[in-house]
């Protein structure tokens, strides 16, 4: 018969400091995800350059996407380390900041708030919004971050760029007015498009499969998914599978 | 033990707005019974471990879908511990790299004999099953959950889950059989 042994004191100290840890920058537990998730957006984008570089199908139109029109005036400025780029008086109607950031210096990490994303409960309601960043290392990213969903702040007029204690950037801003197109809905009855922040993530989302042809993947196999290897990707009715989608794999 | 009440509730509520703190405070509540659950099924005391870990950080991960039952994740707990017993080598690669570097002193006590074999019958047995009968079974027969929480928490109508459980105890019944009083039920009741 089993005696029943506690688990090991060590070892339950780390983990709970781990799990503390969430919701700050020292969880690993959220870069992973982080990482995960970029490798899925950057199917999309992907997909969507390819789209539009072969005109076959016009990013504009892929359903759920947000076209972000800009406003007002670009306000260029060089700053080093965390800065706050101040835009003027906003325009009528805009509710985001498009921005362009360019590392100056070699290294140092940036991190710019975004427009909330959203939670959604398991139904897909929208319920709940979450804050998001973009953030990258100099080191690592030399060419310009084109951010076209800066976060805008309720009565806001600026946005705060977080940067290493001496790092340089310079940035050019611009108010936006972002607006986003319904998703797609096929006979299945199930949502189609691009994840989007208006109203979180359709049933089957716009992905790039392995041989290049662009469809969409099922969020429900994606979330189910675990490590590393393929999902299908299916045209919009959810079931023809045109390819395959990779996760984790570089 | 710790009843689930509005206290984990409200942990809860924090922990979905991806507070760490909550989920510190869960993993308090029910590491032991979590990690109780996991060393049955598991070769060792280290991957049981790592079942526990993973198993909260799947808490975490799946923040926004996971099913709360009667106000409590315990049971969304135990069946992604048997989950990820039972097949959870990709879910756990997730972890590994984290869990790596995870420091844990080097007690390593060896069970026995006997319960090496109860567990290792009964992981084999649980893998026969399909996942949702699986954790059906290890939440009512050795969790000790009335059927329509564990039906709940597998997302069964009551009335379905004990058609599943009656098909199971019968088939596990025959596997089992000599080993009959090594299966204990969970201590206390959950309310």
């Amino acid at each position: 018969m089993t005696t029943r042994q506690p688990i090991d004191r060590d070892f339950a100290t780390s983990i709970h400091a781990e799990l503390g840890a969430i919701g700050t920058t020292k969880s690993r537990l959220q870069r992973r995800q982080r990482r995960t998730r970029l490798a899925l957006v950057g199917g999309i984008a992907v997909g969507v350059a390819l789209a539009t570089t072969g005109a076959a199908i016009v990013v504009n139109t892929f359903p759920g996407s947000t076209t972000v029109t800009p406003a007002g005036n670009p306000v260029d400025s060089t700053h080093s380390g965390t800065a706050t780029v101040e835009l003027g008086a906003a325009p009528e109607g805009v509710n985001s900041i498009i921005l362009d950031i360019t590392c100056i210096s070699d290294g140092g990490k940036i991190s710019v708030p975004l427009t909330p994303g959203t939670v959604q409960d398991a139904t897909g309601k929208v319920v709940d919004s979450m804050p998001e960043t973009a953030e990258w290392d100099c080191a690592t990213r030399s060419t310009t971050v084109h951010i076209k969903d800066a976060y805008l702040a309720p009565d806001a007029t600026s946005v705060t760029v977080t940067a290493d204690p001496g790092t340089k950037w310079r940035g050019v801003a611009r108010y936006g007015s972002a607006s986003t197109s319904p998703w797609g809905i096929n006979a299945k009855g199930q949502t189609y498009g691009a994840p989007n922040k208006k109203y979180g993530i359709p049933d089957l989302q716009g992905a790039l499969a392995t041989n290049g042809k662009l469809g969409f993947i099922d969020t429900k196999e994606f979330n189910a998914f675990h490590g590393t290897g393929f999902i299908n990707v299916y045209e919009s009715d959810g079931t023809t599978v045109i390819g395959e989608f990779s996760i984790g794999t570089p | 033990m710790t009843n689930p009440d509005e206290n984990e509730f409200e942990l809860w509520e924090r922990a979905r707005q991806n507070d760490g703190a909550a989920f510190a405070g869960l993993f308090e509540l029910h590491r032991d019974r979590v990690f109780a659950r996991a060393m049955v099924l598991m070769e060792n005391r280290h991957d049981a471990e790592d079942v526990t870990a993973a198993a909260f950080f799947e808490l975490w991960r799946k923040r926004r879908t996971v099913r709360i039952v009667r106000g409590s994740a315990l049971p969304w707990l135990l069946v992604t511990t048997v989950n990820l017993a039972r097949n959870g080598r990709r879910t756990m690669a997730r972890y590994d790299r984290l869990l790596r570097t995870v420091a844990r002193s080097d007690s390593a006590d060896l069970p026995d004999a006997e319960s090496i074999e109860t567990r290792q019958r009964l992981k084999a047995s649980l893998a026969g099953l399909a996942p949702l009968d699986g954790a059906l079974f290890v939440l009512t027969v050795l969790e000790g959950l009335p059927v329509s929480q564990a039906a709940e928490a597998v997302g069964l109508k009551p009335a379905t889950a004990r058609v599943r459980l009656h098909r199971v105890r019968l088939r596990l019944r025959a596997e089992l059989h000599d080993l009959n009083p090594t299966i204990r039920p969970a201590e206390g009741t959950f309310s």
